[in-house]
């Protein structure tokens, strides 16, 4: 697998680069551009800049008015249908290559928010910041988002505010995922703490009942064993009617019936509550249709058969089964009147025909009784719900509730005059409708039920008058039921606060809640361990959360710790051995988006014991400017960037500064894999570079404006032979003889350089790792041509094409020669041919 | 030179350095391992569950005999 690099930048019209394309071959793993001021370094920059972030960030840091930056983009000279753009061909992971453009759209405008716009594609298709990112292009936190270090960057890590300081390194001290872990888990918390559920409440109030204390109480702090549970539930109820000086049942059930049962008693001195219950209406339920139509088939089959033989079907059906009837042949003697032979064969056969005839009606009639017997029970089954379902003092006379001290008065009383309008008021009007309903159901019932109590099936007339009737009376449950939800909200309050008023006179708070507790102790048991559970790992969730909090600081400290080690790193990498140095990153005490740089003063060679003081007011500018290279690079390796570009990352006038830069820090960076683009105007920085990193694979290039309509040229510099011969071919297009004269002192420099990397070559895959170009020093062509011609091995005819170029350009050398134009050429061509062919 | 300019840098996710913080076995720990395991789960259902299941072996302890 591959990582992420550059192999070629394109670029066009962007700042300092015009109309002409230019393009930037970075195949090794370090190129050196030099350029002196102001020919198109920071440009270049920049433009990698553009390219991967759409933006220039020294608009933002330095401009003092944005609107400076207006058309800032796009090269001054570039004619208007030209586009710009910058396109870099991206070695991926994969090992595929992919062309990332981006083309500028509109440029920076006057104004703080108009920024400029532009347009990414990678392999021609538009693409988003976030494909970028797929292909594993490293971009920080804003402002500086590119791996690029220029003068305004490298300025803006040492100076900028300690607060913005933070969102340089968001990434590397981020731990807001931490703390909105933390708050997820918070959210938790309020789920997890044991609500006071009614079995809860009732076990507490309970638990104050003077003769239930102490049995009950332990219930509230640990869960009993059931066993342990029902016992004392037992005892509480011994303990109950002992105190009310009764004699205790034998059995436990037997015992909570008698403290109900005093209970109720003690209550009903007070007021009479149980007046307040009522059951549930239970689902209406009306008689099926059939049963309905069961009557009305009854009254059709009744229509068609007369009065007179109904009535005397019965005594006929009893004749034609006695035995002489059913089997006479010859006329016989009438079992009803006795005349002798008068009941003939032929009679009985018509009295058989006439009975036969009433069959349906007699089935009619049959099922009419069992229709009518299911409408009398329903009938009676609806009234006797409603009844139950009111609330039992509507249901007696008002004389009888008076007698047992039921009256509004009394409720008034009991709970105060204050509570009138909040309890009682409320009551009454939910009760009022409700009291209708029960009477006008009461009243249809009752008529309905005097019509059933009369009616028999030889009575039934009409069978509409009956439905009719009925349907009056669910009419009235319906309105009765629909009160009773209203209703019930209200009572339940008065009652709740009756109840506790009259158990406080009483001296019987806390018995009730007993009782109900005592129908389900396994509910109760349940209820006692979800508390219980639920208040141990709420406490362990209180703790957890504590230990997070704690250890999320831990984390940033830990976090800040790793940041100054790696800055650190780079710093004594660049300043060794000095007493002055970089200390550490810190957060300013009592802040969390504070970010201080400490420097240490030490008084020799050990730093541990140092004086720390902030390195604003310590470092000297070249410090300074070292402490800002650090943090470049400590942030770009811990995120992971795969390449970086360096604009003159060495102050020209730092010489120790720049050769540390020069050995430890780029030695490092090739270490770790990177990629390094430097920009510098030193022409020192790039001899020193290209002669020490020549064995690594390194590219120099220079940077030139000579025409301000083409902007920035980009020149290869490191490839002296191709250089030299790129010069020789354009000199040799002129005929004047002094330029002639010159290409072929060119020519002849190229040859020498081409035996010199033949050398070179030869000597390196023999296992010299030393030999270096410099060796063959001050040796000229004649001596270099005939060492290298048994290395021309390829082609016989190869160390002649050598040994005649070396011919030809003899007379470049004297004062008085000057080669025809095609001999040059010739050499040229020649020159050209054996290095493709030999040098790698 | 310290000895870190030797480290190769591998950073660790923030909740791998804040499980080291955190004692093992610990109720803290439990949730931030089912935080960074939540696969497609929510974070705040990835604790639920632990909680729950916190909760639901608490309860198990008070298991009587004749309940089981």
């Amino acid at each position: 697998m591959s990582s992420l690099r550059i192999n070629n930048l394109t670029l066009q019209g962007f700042r300092s680069f015009g109309r002409s394309t230019q393009s930037l071959p970075l195949t090794t793993p370090i190129a050196v551009i030099q350029a002196s001021n102001s020919q198109g370094k920071t440009s270049l920059a920049e433009a990698i800049e553009f390219l991967l972030t759409g933006e220039i960030v020294r608009r933002q840091l330095v401009a003092s008015s944005q609107d400076e930056f207006a058309d800032a983009l796009r090269h001054a000279h570039l004619p208007a249908n030209t586009p710009v753009f910058v396109e870099a061909q991206f070695l991926c992971n994969d090992g595929v290559e992919r062309a990332v453009r981006r083309t500028l759209v509109s440029d920076y405008g006057k104004g703080r928010y108009v920024d400029c716009k532009s347009a990414l594609e990678i392999n021609r298709k538009p693409a988003t910041e976030g494909d970028l990112l797929a292909l594993g292009v490293v971009l920080s936190q804003p402002p500086l988002r590119a791996p690029v270090l220029a003068q305004h960057t490298l300025g803006y890590l040492f100076s900028a505010k300690p607060q913005e300081r933070t969102e340089y390194f968001r990434a590397l001290l981020e731990v807001t995922d931490l703390e909105e872990f933390r708050q997820t888990v918070a959210r938790i918390e309020p789920e997890l703490k044991p609500t006071d559920s009614p079995a809860w409440t009732k076990l507490s109030t309970a638990s104050d009942v003077p003769q239930l204390a102490l049995i009950l109480r332990p219930f509230l702090a640990d869960v009993p064993a059931s066993t342990a549970l029902n016992a004392g539930f037992d005892r509480g109820a011994a303990a109950l009617i002992t105190a009310a000086d009764v004699p205790a049942p034998a059995t436990a059930p037997e015992r909570l019936t008698a403290v109900a049962d005093i209970l109720a008693a003690r209550r009903a001195l007070v007021f009479p509550l149980e007046a307040f219950d009522r059951k549930q209406l239970p689902p209406v339920t009306r008689p099926p249709d059939t049963t309905w139509q069961k009557l009305q088939t009854y009254l059709d089959e009744r229509s068609k058969v007369d009065n007179e033989t109904r009535r005397l079907t019965a005594l006929f059906k009893e004749a034609l089964n006695l035995p002489a009837v059913a089997t006479a042949t010859e006329p016989i003697d009438c079992p009803l009147c006795g005349t002798p032979d008068s009941l003939t064969p032929a009679q009985i056969a018509h009295i058989r025909a006439r009975v036969a005839d009433t069959k349906a009606y007699r089935r009619a009639d049959e099922q009419a009784q069992h229709a009518l017997a299911s409408i009398r029970t329903s009938v009676q089954t609806l009234d006797d719900a409603v009844e139950a379902a009111a609330p039992r003092f509507l249901a007696t006379t008002t004389a009888d509730r008076r007698s047992k001290g039921f009256t509004v008065e009394r409720i008034r009383q009991i709970l105060g005059e204050d509570s009138t309008s909040d309890l009682v008021t409320p009551w009454l009007q939910k009760l009022r409708p409700l009291a209708r309903a029960f009477l006008l159901a009461r009243r249809r019932f009752a008529t309905l039920h005097a019509t059933l109590a009369t009616l028999t099936l030889d009575t039934l007339l009409d069978l509409n008058d009956l439905r009719t009737a009925f349907a009056a009376c669910i009419d009235a449950v319906t309105a009765f039921l629909s009160s009773l939800g209203p209703y019930d909200a209200a009572d339940i309050t008065l009652r709740t606060s009756l109840q506790a008023t009259i158990d406080a006179a009483s001296h019987v708070k806390g018995w009730q809640d007993f009782l109900d507790l005592a129908k389900d102790l396994g509910a109760l048991r349940e209820t006692l361990i979800d508390r219980s559970a639920r208040t141990t790992i709420s406490r362990e969730l209180s703790r957890a959360l504590a230990a997070i909090q704690t250890a999320n600081e831990q984390v940033l400290e830990d976090k800040f710790a790793v940041l100054s080690e790696d800055v650190q790193t780079w710093w004594y990498l660049l300043r060794p051995d000095e007493p002055t140095f970089f200390a550490a990153v810190k957060p300013r005490p009592g802040t969390r988006r504070t970010i201080d740089f400490k420097a240490g003063l030490a008084r020799g060679d050990d730093h541990s014991t140092a004086t720390i003081r902030d390195v604003i007011a310590i470092f000297s500018q070249s410090q300074l400017h070292c402490l800002g290279l650090s943090l470049f690079l400590a942030r770009a390796i811990h995120e992971g960037t795969k390449f970086i570009v360096l604009d003159d990352p060495v102050l020209s006038s730092d010489e120790t500064y720049r050769a540390f830069f020069n050995t430890a820090v780029i030695e490092r960076l090739q270490a770790l894999g990177l990629q390094i683009i430097i920009l510098t105007q030193d022409q020192r920085t790039l001899a020193d570079l290209e002669t020490r990193y020549l064995h690594l694979g390194i590219a120099a290039f220079e940077l030139a404006i000579d025409n301000p309509l083409d902007g920035t040229i980009i020149v290869r510099t490191s490839d002296t032979l191709e250089a030299l011969l790129e010069r020789a071919r354009i000199l040799v297009r002129s005929p004047l003889r002094d330029l002639r004269k010159q290409t072929g002192s060119t020519l002849r420099d190229a040859g020498e350089r081409f035996c010199k990397e033949m050398l070179v070559q030869q000597r390196s895959a023999a296992g010299d790792s030393d030999t270096l170009i410099t060796d063959y020093d001050r040796q000229t062509l004649g001596v270099l041509v005939p060492l290298v011609e048994p290395l021309l091995t390829q082609d016989p005819s190869h160390p002649g094409k050598l040994r005649t170029v070396n011919r030809a350009l003899n007379p470049a050398s004297h004062d008085d020669g000057a080669p025809g134009s095609s001999v040059l050429k010739q050499a040229i061509d020649d020159l050209r041919d054996l290095k493709k062919r030999y040098l790698r | 030179m310290p000895e870190s300019q030797e480290r190769v840098v591998q950073p660790k996710s923030n909740f791998d350095l804040l499980l080291e913080h955190l004692p093992e076995h610990s109720l803290a720990a439990a949730l931030v391992t089912a935080h960074i395991n939540r696969g497609a789960t929510s974070s705040i259902d990835a604790i639920r569950q632990v909680v729950s299941d916190s909760l639901a072996a608490l309860k198990a302890a008070y298991v009587e005999p004749a309940d089981q």
